[in-house]
């Protein structure tokens, strides 16, 4: 679901990262749907090779995805297969937070498993034996001193299910799965509710859902390590070529019994890897899970559900799970106590935590199992609660007292008249003004229920209401709109700046070609030493406050 | 006069196009359309700076190295402008001798990505590989680059922090290492200018070809022709 300012915001992040060119194949593509190579080529106005150049930056960086199309043919024709090519904007809006990930897998798994991932976030797809020639290159030895310990990293990496082979090139779909969604049937009442555009956004969503399931590998294959790391008692030989199924069973055989040496060479030489996002929003989400509920609860809550999460984590199929595995109270005992936070907690106060963190009014934890003896954790519950708070939060900080007053009124009663609003708000003066700021930044909605057919005001029903879908709606697209405008305002201020900033360039380029006697050809004066001080400080706030936002946008749009 | 002027003004104005007219009956523009409107306009209540941790800082500092690392690496698809008219490209600027050229030794794209069909669309791979040109010169590898990059970043952290206990002044200019540089400075790679006139030619070429067999006016003058020929019995 990217809004439209989502959709500025990605074509920004493309362009300070792969250039103007890369830009303006992501517009294309963002802005019409799933296009294929001409289509692209039409639009974007770029020479063939450029465009062709663009599409494979953006797929090695798993911006893009290809898949085939196949089209009946007309009359005597043949049926013919075209390749589309779909724009993956939550992947590219992750380009974002590539140093959030970079600072967990270090936490997590150390310097050399960051600096690891972070080759593959710079490369987007690299084979192992490429990971190894650049860490190689990078420490400045051979190859053979850093390949054990490589190999070792990775094995942790894929072992945490931080990194995942790729997906396939051009995987195929069925006609009817592709361009012509079949309209699905919803009710009318919920159909009318949601609005047009979301409903619109949906659909499209799905189709890059499916096109993406059509192309990942299954579950095992997904994180199975090279051959030569998996030792030899590797059920099966890769052979990606070819289609096991499709084989004789002779042949298959055969293939059994290729030269383990070369087939292990293909592996780490042929099969790309790259960053799984999933798993790093996994682990973002789970940190939020855990700061909520140290503010709402206390500290002890908080060690509690990250030990509960770090039990279950390894068995979340999606990024947004809403329940996890329920966790019998032994095992829960257990998990806490092998924390280094919650080893003294006795069993009385870890009972009365867990029963704290189940109770009614909050409802963080979920029974589960026969009898209620088990637990599972409703996380779904607990990003709702802190979407609610952020709103309010907003509200608050936007609106002022009153109206969030009348805001969360609302959210908790449903339809209400505006006489009602102005009794039960303590605002009778003036909240008139107050619900139409509130409606023209769309955070109410105004239903006039006519008692005439004439539709006569002051003979109608006004009734107030909040939308909070639409609400969540409306503050992701803020979101995006305040993200753009920082980048914008980020590469305004460097503008502004060109001339000092050249000269910085120089001093570094004279520094670099020796220390000896260029060294004094350029020098900045008093004014563009603060000039220089200024920016820097400009852009480290300005960068700091995208990464704040982000954690935001997280919330409201991954999590 | 002024008065006459005015009406004549008012006059005009009932009509179905109305010109705004000074007295000499020039036209007068809207003062407003003159300049833009201003990019960032003050606003009145500004909320607090945001502090800046410690954890904030190593955020910062890892997306400026990736920003660069992209900059740098062959992902960054760029045209290079090229100063190829005239005297101008002769002519040996002393202020070129000190200019950074940071993207002019980018490595070709194809010496970094698996051009195989189990990992891009079968349709993108045609060019690149028989080019020739994507050839990366022998005893190099894409990955050198890099870590040059990230070296001389590393250096430079390290000259800035030696020069901090020196001086003040040059702590300031080591700020400015760790920023963020602005794309567009020293684009002109010799290397690189011969690859953007063949990719020209390459378009010339392509153009042609999606052009050529498209013989509309051909069919056209036929079916015409039968027309002609239908009334005459």
């Amino acid at each position: 679901m990217a809004t439209a300012y989502g959709r500025r915001l990605c074509c920004d992040l493309i362009q300070t990262h792969f250039g103007e060119f890369v830009q303006k194949v992501v517009k294309c593509l963002v802005y019409r749907g799933p296009l294929a190579l001409a289509d692209i080529a039409r639009f974007s106005e770029l020479n063939p090779s450029t465009l062709k150049s663009s599409l494979l930056v953006l797929v090695q960086h798993s911006c893009v995805q290809a898949y085939k199309v196949e089209h009946e043919g007309v009359g005597s024709a043949p049926p013919r297969v075209s390749t589309s090519y779909v724009p993956l904007c939550d992947n590219i809006l992750h380009r974002m937070r590539f140093p959030k990930f970079l600072l967990a897998v270090r936490e997590d798994l150390g310097e050399e498993a960051e600096s690891l991932v972070e080759g593959l976030l710079e490369h987007g797809r690299l084979t192992l034996e490429q990971i190894t020639q650049r860490t190689a290159a990078k420490a400045g030895k051979t190859e053979a001193e850093v390949v054990k310990g490589v190999k070792e990293t990775f094995a942790k990496l894929v072992a945490a299910r931080f990194i995942e082979r790729c997906p396939a090139a051009e995987p195929s779909l069925q006609p009817k799965d592709s361009n012509v969604e079949p309209p699905k049937k919803v009710p009318r009442g919920a159909a009318k509710a949601r609005g047009p555009i979301l409903s619109a956004q949906d659909t499209v969503s799905e189709v890059v859902q499916r096109i993406l399931k059509a192309a990942a590998p299954d579950e095992t294959d997904r994180f199975r390590l090279p051959i030569s790391m998996a030792g030899m008692s590797a059920p099966i030989v890769d052979n990606e070529t070819t289609d096991p199924s499709s084989l004789p069973q002779k042949r298959k055989f055969e293939a059994l019994k290729m030269d383990s040496k070369t087939a292990a060479a293909v592996d780490e030489k042929e099969v790309l890897w790259r960053v799984n996002f999933e798993q790093f929003l996994r682990k973002l989400r789970h940190q939020t899970c855990v700061d909520m509920v140290r503010t709402r609860l206390d500290a002890g809550a908080a060690i509690i559900l990250s030990a509960m999460l770090q039990a279950t984590g390894n068995q979340e199929t999606s990024a947004r799970q809403h329940h996890s595995v329920p966790l019998s109270m032994d095992a829960i005992t257990q998990a806490v106590r092998s924390t280094p936070d919650g080893q003294h907690m006795t069993l009385e106060r870890i009972r009365g935590l867990v029963a704290q963190l189940a109770s009614d009014g909050v409802g963080f934890l979920a029974k589960a199992g026969e009898g209620g003896n088990s637990y599972a954790i409703n996380m779904h519950n607990i990003i709702e609660a802190r979407q609610r708070n952020e709103v309010e939060g907003i509200v608050l900080q936007r609106f002022g007292r009153e109206c969030c007053r009348i805001y969360r009124l609302l959210a908790i009663k449903g339809q209400l008249e505006q006489k009602q609003i102005g009794e039960r708000a303590m605002a009778p003066k003036n909240v008139k003004e107050l619900l139409y700021r509130l409606l023209k930044e769309q955070y109410v909605q105004v239903q006039e229920i006519a008692k005439t057919s004439e539709h006569i005001a002051s003979k109608s029903i006004y009734l107030w209401k909040v939308n909070y879908r639409a609400v969540l709606y409306r503050v992701l697209d803020d979101l995006y709109h305040a993200a753009t405008n920082l980048c914008l305002r980020h590469a305004h201020e460097i503008q502004k700046e060109q001339e000092v900033l050249g000269l910085v360039d120089q001093l570094d380029a004279t520094r670099d070609a020796g220390d000896g006697a260029q060294v004094s050809h350029v020098t900045l004066t008093s004014a563009q030493q603060d000039q220089v001080k200024r920016i820097s400080r400009i852009t480290k706030i300005l960068d700091a406050s995208l990464l704040k936002l982000d954690d935001a946008i997280l919330l409201f749009h991954d999590f | 006069m002024a008065a006459r002027g005015r009406g004549r003004g008012r006059g005009r104005g009932g009509g179905a196009q109305f010109l705004a007219r000074d007295d000499d009956g020039n036209l007068i523009f809207n003062k407003k359309q003159e300049g833009p409107t201003p990019l960032f306009p003050k606003v009145e209540r500004l909320p607090d700076l945001p502090t800046v941790t410690k954890r904030d800082e190593m955020l910062v500092f890892r997306r400026h190295h990736l920003q660069k690392a992209w900059e740098c690496s062959p992902y960054y698809i760029e045209k290079i402008k090229t100063k190829t008219e005239g005297i101008v490209a002769e002519i040996d600027r002393y202020s070129d001798r000190y200019r950074t050229n940071r993207r002019a030794n980018r490595v070709p794209l194809n010496s970094v990505l698996k051009l195989t069909g189990a990992s891009f669309p079968v349709e993108l791979l045609g060019q690149g590989r028989g080019r020739g040109k994507g050839v990366l010169p022998p005893g190099s590898t894409p990955w050198v680059l890099q870590t040059s990059l990230a070296k001389t970043d590393l250096h430079r952290l390290d000259q800035l922090a030696s020069l901090e206990q020196r001086r003040l002044k040059d702590e300031e200019k080591g700020d400015k290492d760790g920023e963020e540089k602005k794309p567009g400075e020293g684009d002109d790679g010799d290397g690189e200018n011969e690859e953007i006139e063949d990719e020209e030619d390459e378009i010339a070429d392509d153009d042609y070809a999606q052009t050529f067999g498209f013989d509309d006016d051909e069919e056209y003058d036929v079916d015409d022709g039968g027309d002609d020929e239908g009334p005459v019995y």
